[in-house]
Formats: structure tokens, C-alpha cells, sequence
């Protein structure tokens, strides 16, 4: 039997997950996919309580997060690939012209 | 759950967005098929969207009907705030036009993408949902990440976007969880909803509400850039175009700060949170940190972006002064809102002047810059000194009134330690803005020949040096206006 407090959990592994990964990874890449593990695990939070409360509401509103996730990653991806063209790198350590 | 809507009223009523968002639409399509280099046509479109814009947001402030439609809500405080977002986007507007040429980063998307990110903003201030407040958020922020990082060209600008993408990436995904929280603990996202539910929670649910809370506050404390979730705000506002940078700074903070209005309006009620002592911390803390790193900047840019931060340090002196007894005092809020108007006419007026010194490839950024413009230039010396003064808050300006009403509002709530704190930090602050002065007047600059300033450019540094200077003089009608906007206000 999976309870809604299991879904809650593994939401907020995932989100810790996320957060780590954005804080300790270098890899500008992996940082993007940890703030999407973040965002989906809000989806998953949002998923879980709308089931257990028998409406759709949640459900929608999780729909709103994965369009605005796709929207921020194109931006993101694009960022990327300029830094990427400038820099031949992709690690955010790089990133450092400006410090104070 | 059904949502009866009265279309034609929330057409009429979201006339000042409906009218920015289709210009900016437009201004895509224009983008695409005209084949032109001159892009002054984009200008124009844009000033007329934003001239509309302003007098719709201006006659519905004046009717004062209070209407509510759940997802939106349409009363004098999200007025008030449109026009705010709408003043520091004209201005912006006229400040672009010479500097984007220069930079060569003149295209549509420029013009377009500043007016989708303010609809953003007014989502934000119209939010009666907290789902509509993250979906504003993220509107203004998209737009903001590609603008910062719009000189492709240029590794700042570049990182600056990087930079700005992944900490706004961070508060997207804190404020996302926060919100699901919330969903859970009371079954719905609506602002009127949490407030009636918010009377009778139960401890089980209250470990839920209070994880909510934090993490949508520290969510907000990122957009607001408040000390400890500060540290982007110098690189991004450095590494992008000064023009943008100018938007950021006003326009963007005093979004941040109508979306911590409509989320503590809601949640102040919850009696178990230390609401004044934790606000007062994060307004010690910012204003001090803010200002004792701005000590120590050489570039302009960097340091107006660390007195950015020690403003809202500022202005959260005025929130902690309203959170007192549970409900968001009148008087406070006004000052609050007061100190957003007078903190985007003197920061756009700082900023039109850095733009105005800056030459082809050779941005003067550095306040070094600024050496010998007292002779070579004395009228723009002279209003740069205006604007250092009022941000400062010395009379005869708006800056001061605007910190008097602040600190005004939190003695009247017996906050001393917290005024003394921030008239300390003042006085501190005068040391690096009176610096850009010295500079001016008493160093010996380079000598090059001056190009002419350009006439938009000199459009925006008169008015706003004007509104420095009439509301520091008279400031009665603003004020009123600022306190008469909090009055009603709905959920």
C-alpha cells in the first residue's frame, strides 16, 4: 500500500537532491538538470495531494510548472551554448570575470 | 470547483497588461518581418504601448472598484504598482535607444522582451493566486535572463545570464515546493481561500504551513535580493547592459517587493511565527551588508547594485514596522510603497548618467570615470549630485522623505533599535555616494571630447531629476496617493 506520505518523501529526496546538486556541481548542464529535479519535485508534491484529495486541480497546476520548466530550460540551454562558444567550457567555475 | 468569470469586466480591468502584452507580441512579429535596420519604429510602438498602458492603470486607480476574479485581483495597491513598473519602463525605454545602437544589440526582441517582462511584473501585483504570483515570477525573470544576457558577444553579459539563470533557477524551485506545500496543507492555492483557512489550523497541519512559509519567503528574498540570498545581484547587475541593469534594480525589486505584500497579507495572520523580529533581522542584515561591501566597490554598476541591496534593507524596515500585531499596518505599507516610487526615480536618474557617460566599447563604469566631470561636464555633474544626495536621503530630495516616512512608520511601532540601526547605515552610505561626488568636482579627469548627449537620453535624466526634486519639495500628493493605495486592500 503507498501512502500519500511515501510520495511526499521520495518528493523530498528528490528536491534535496536538487538543491545539492545545483549548490556542489560544477557541470553547468547538471546544474540545469538539478533545478528541473527541484521543479518536477513540486510536480510530484502537487500530483500526490490533488490524488489524495480526489481533485483535479493539482494536476493542472502541475501542468503549468512542466510548461514554464520547458520555457526556462530553452533559455537556459541557449545560455549554455553561447558560454560554450565563447569559453569552449561548460563549468561554471569558469564563469568567475566578475568577483567582490 | 468552477471560476465564474465576467469577461468584459476583466478585459476592461486588465487593460493595462492586455495592452503591453499585445504590443509585445506584436513587436515579435514585427521583428520577424520587417527587414529594415532602423528600428526607431519599435520605439515608438513600445512608448505608445506603454502611454496606453499608463492611462488605463491610471483611470482604474482613479474609479476605485475593487473587483476580484480569484486567479486575478484588480484594487488600487496592483494599480499602483502597474504604474511603478510602467515609470521605470518608460524611462528605460528612453535610455536604450543610444546605448542598445552603441552596444549593437539593437533588436526587436530588446523592446519586446522588456515589455513581456513587465506584464510579468503586473501578473505579480495582480496575483490572487499563488500559482499566478510563481507564473508572473517566472515571466519577468525569463524575460530578464535573455536580456542580461543579450550582448552575446560579451563574456559578462554572458556570465552575468548564467549567473542570474541558475540562483532565479534555485528560487523558482524553492518557491515551486513551497506552494505544493501549501496546496496541501489547506487544499487550494487562492489567496481568499488560504486566508479563511488560515483561522483554524490545526498543529498537524501547521509543521506543513510553516515549511510553506519559509520557502516561499526565501524564494521571494532571492527576487528582492536580501541578505543572505544577495550574492548574484553585483555580478548579474555588472555584467549586464547598464540599461537593463536599470530595469532590474527598480523595476524588479519593487516587483519583488508587491509579491512579498500579497503573500504576507495572507500569512502574517499566523500568530506562531515571529513575524517582527525575524523581518527586522533581514532588514539589519540587509541594509548593513549592503552598505558596508558597497564601501569598497570601484565599479559604479557594482556599487549601485550593493545600495540596491541595502534599500531593500531599507524598505524591509518599513515591512517589519507593519507586521506588528498580526496585520499589515496601513501607514507602513504607504511608506513602503512611497519608498518604491522615490527609490525608482533616483536609481533610473543614477543609472540614465552612467549610460550618458558611456562611449562606443568603453562603457565608464569604473567611478574613476567620473574625474573631472564637474568641468567638463557641469550639468550632468550637477544631476548626478542631485541623485547621490537623494539616495543618500539628505533634503531638499525625495530619497529623504522617502526614508523619513519608513523610519517615521517604525518608531510610531516602537521599533527604535531597528531606526537607529538604519539612520547609522545612512550615514555610513554617505561616505561611498558623497565619494561618486568628490570624484566629480575635485579630481583631475581625462580630457576627451564630449559627444553630444542624446536627446532621449537627456528626456530621461530631467525627468526624473525633476521628480527627485518636486516630490522632495512637495511631496504631499504622492504621499497621499501611495497611502490611499493600500487602503482596500482585497484578496
Amino acid at each position: 500500500m503507498i501512502l500519500l506520505e511515501h510520495y511526499l518523501i521520495v518528493a523530498s529526496l528528490l528536491f534535496c537532491l536538487g538543491l545539492l546538486g545545483v549548490l556542489f556541481r560544477r557541470n553547468a548542464l547538471i546544474v540545469f538538470m538539478s533545478i528541473e529535479l527541484m521543479l518536477n519535485a513540486g510536480n510530484l508534491v502537487f500530483v500526490a495531494f490533488s490524488r489524495f484529495f480526489g481533485r483535479m486541480d493539482g494536476q493542472v497546476l502541475a501542468f503549468f510548472i512542466i510548461a514554464l520548466a520547458a520555457a526556462e530550460v530553452s533559455v537556459g540551454l541557449a545560455i549554455i551554448v553561447v558560454m560554450f562558444r565563447k569559453r569552449g567550457t561548460i563549468d561554471i567555475n569558469e564563469a568567475s570575470l566578475m568577483k567582490g | 470547483m468552477t471560476i465564474a468569470t465576467d469577461w468584459n469586466m476583466l478585459l476592461v480591468k486588465g487593460l493595462p497588461f492586455l495592452t503591453l502584452l499585445g504590443m509585445g507580441l506584436l513587436l515579435l512579429v514585427i521583428e520577424v518581418l520587417w527587414w529594415g535596420k532602423d528600428k526607431t519604429i519599435m520605439l515608438i510602438l513600445s512608448l505608445l504601448a506603454v502611454a496606453a498602458s499608463f492611462y488605463f492603470a491610471w483611470d482604474q486607480w482613479i474609479q476605485n472598484i475593487p473587483w476580484s476574479q480569484q486567479l486575478l485581483v484588480f484594487d488600487r495597491l496592483s494599480y499602483i504598482f502597474d504604474l511603478i513598473f510602467l515609470f521605470c519602463l518608460l524611462i528605460t525605454l528612453l535610455i536604450s535607444r543610444d546605448h542598445i545602437k552603441r552596444e549593437h544589440i539593437e533588436r526587436g526582441e530588446y523592446y519586446a522582451l522588456l515589455l513581456l517582462a513587465t506584464v510579468g511584473m503586473m501578473m505579480m501585483a495582480h496575483a490572487g493566486d499563488l500559482m499566478v504570483l510563481f507564473l508572473g515570477i517566472e515571466v519577468m525573470t525569463i524575460g530578464a535572463y535573455i536580456l542580461a544576457g543579450i550582448k552575446k558577444r560579451h563574456s559578462k553579459s554572458n556570465e552575468a545570464a548564467l549567473k542570474y539563470f541558475i540562483l532565479g533557477g534555485i528560487a523558482a524551485g524553492l518557491m515551486v515546493f513551497g506552494i505544493a506545500f501549501f496546496y496541501g496543507a489547506t487544499g487550494s492555492t487562492q489567496l481568499s481561500i488560504l486566508n479563511q483557512t488560515f483561522a483554524e489550523v490545526d498543529s498537524s497541519q501547521s509543521v506543513l504551513i510553516f515549511l510553506a512559509v519559509a520557502l516561499i519567503l526565501v524564494g521571494l528574498c532571492f527576487k528582492i535580493a536580501a541578505v543572505p540570498f544577495h550574492f548574484w545581484s553585483p555580478d548579474v547587475y555588472e555584467g549586464a547592459p547598464t540599461t537593463v541593469t536599470a530595469f532590474m534594480a527598480t523595476a524588479i525589486k519593487a516587483a519583488g517587493f508587491v509579491a512579498l505584500f500579497r503573500v504576507l497579507f495572507i500569512v502574517i495572520s499566523l500568530t506562531h511565527i515571529p513575524w517582527v523580529p525575524l523581518l527586522s533581522t533581514l532588514s539589519i542584515a540587509t541594509m548593513t551588508v549592503g552598505n558596508l561591501v558597497a564601501l569598497r566597490q570601484t565599479n559604479i554598476k557594482r556599487m549601485l547594485a550593493y545600495s540596491s541591496i541595502a534599500h531593500a534593507g531599507y524598505a524591509l524596515v518599513g515591512l517589519a514596522a507593519a507586521a506588528k500585531d498580526n496585520q499589515l499596518s496601513e501607514m507602513a505599507l504607504g511608506a513602503i510603497v512611497f519608498y518604491m516610487m522615490a527609490y525608482a526615480v533616483i536609481t533610473l536618474g543614477a543609472f540614465a548618467i552612467v549610460v550618458a557617460m558611456g562611449h562606443r566599447g568603453d562603457e565608464a563604469e569604473e567611478i574613476s570615470d567620473f574625474a573631472g566631470l564637474g568641468q567638463r561636464h557641469p550639468l550632468l555633474a550637477a544631476a548626478m549630485t542631485v541623485f547621490m544626495i537623494a539616495l543618500t536621503g539628505i533634503p531638499p530630495t525625495i530619497g529623504f522623505i522617502g526614508k523619513f516616512y519608513l523610519f517615521a512608520s517604525a518608531i510610531e511601532v516602537g521599533l527604535y533599535t531597528l531606526v537607529v540601526i538604519g539612520v547609522l547605515n545612512s550615514v555610513v552610505s554617505a561616505y561611498y555616494y558623497l565619494g561618486v561626488v568628490m570624484t566629480m568636482y575635485f579630481k583631475e579627469g581625462a580630457v576627451y571630447r564630449w559627444p553630444p548627449l542624446a536627446y532621449l537620453l537627456t528626456t530621461s535624466i530631467f525627468l526624473t531629476l525633476l521628480g527627485t526634486l518636486y516630490w522632495g519639495v512637495f511631496p504631499k500628493d504622492l504621499f497621499l496617493m501611495a497611502q490611499e493605495s493600500v487602503r482596500q486592500v482585497i484578496f
